[in-house]
């Protein structure tokens, strides 16, 4: 799992690089990537996140040395952006019609690209549906149907 | 079997990668200057020459360019490590000719002069 940081990261990676589907490796200075997380200089840390985001799969690596890395961002990444791209757009209620669904209940739901699962749409803020609320729901709907059929049979009984 | 110039450029390319671990990242321009002048080396000889190394398996390449100029980088593969052991070899193979070559010669004189002195 990324780190905030490390997300950050992947995610100016994959703008600045331009990152497409099977895209091809692009060589850049530490100099060039350290601005991308609000760093001016290029320390440890700036080449351990980098390892992080290599250990998460969001790019494929050929080579490092103290100047310079040539790497390719990975279909995790960009699917990564396209998710929150997505989310952000859903959040501000730009997202495109074939990306929203609405539910039997009348809730607009996005699309994520990358899973295909969506998360619901509430007061044009994105919430995943959740499964304490399913929980309670099913609890209810089991109490309400469980009194109607009580009242069936009290009626039957005492009525016929 | 190599030819003159794959040679030339896979010595260029072992020299630059062994010490790396076996990864190294060149740009096009230091790789031709990289390579001896006595062989005659053109910049339109390098790609062929790049691919044909490549698949015979000495090393993986991948192109890609920074601030619009070429680079390679290459990882070497298991023949392309074996590389200065084949070259070695080659030039221990050729030193044998030449020791045997003199040899023959020396013992061939030697020959000759010996039936002389018998024959009288």
């Amino acid at each position: 799992m990324l780190s905030d940081k490390a997300t950050q990261l992947t995610i100016a990676l994959v703008e600045k690089i331009d990152a497409k589907v099977g895209g091809a490796y692009k060589i850049f200075g530490w100099d060039e990537i350290a601005p991308l997380v609000g760093k001016e200089t290029v320390d440890q840390e700036l080449k351990d996140l980098f390892e992080e985001v290599r250990l998460n799969s969001c790019l494929t690596l050929k080579y490092k040395d103290d100047n310079e890395v040539c790497f390719a961002m990975t279909d995790k990444a960009i699917l990564l952006k396209q998710d929150l791209d997505a989310m952000k757009k859903a959040q501000e209620g730009k997202v495109e019609a074939p990306m929203v669904k609405v539910d039997d209940q009348g809730n607009s739901m996005v699309v994520l690209p990358s899973s295909k699962n969506y998360l619901q749409i509430v007061d044009n803020k994105s919430k995943a549906p959740s499964r304490i609320s399913s929980f309670f729901a099913g609890i209810g709907g089991g109490a309400l149907g469980g009194a109607l059929i009580y009242a069936i049979i009290y009626i039957v009984q005492n009525l016929l | 079997m190599l030819t003159k110039k794959t040679k030339a450029l896979m010595r260029a390319v072992y020299d630059k990668a062994v010490a790396k671990d076996g990864v190294c990242l060149v740009s096009q321009n230091d790789l031709l200057q990289s390579i001896p002048y006595r062989i005659e080396f053109n910049h339109e000889d390098l790609a062929p020459s790049i691919k044909a190394l490549s698949n015979e398996g000495y090393f993986e390449v991948i192109e890609t360019e920074r601030k619009g100029d070429i680079y390679y980088c290459f990882t070497l593969q298991q023949a392309g490590y074996d590389f200065s052991r084949q070259i070695a070899l080659e030039k221990r193979q050729i030193r044998m000719k030449i020791i045997l070559t003199v040899a023959g010669v020396i013992g061939a004189f030697l020959l000759r002069s010996l039936i002389s002195a018998i024959a009288g």
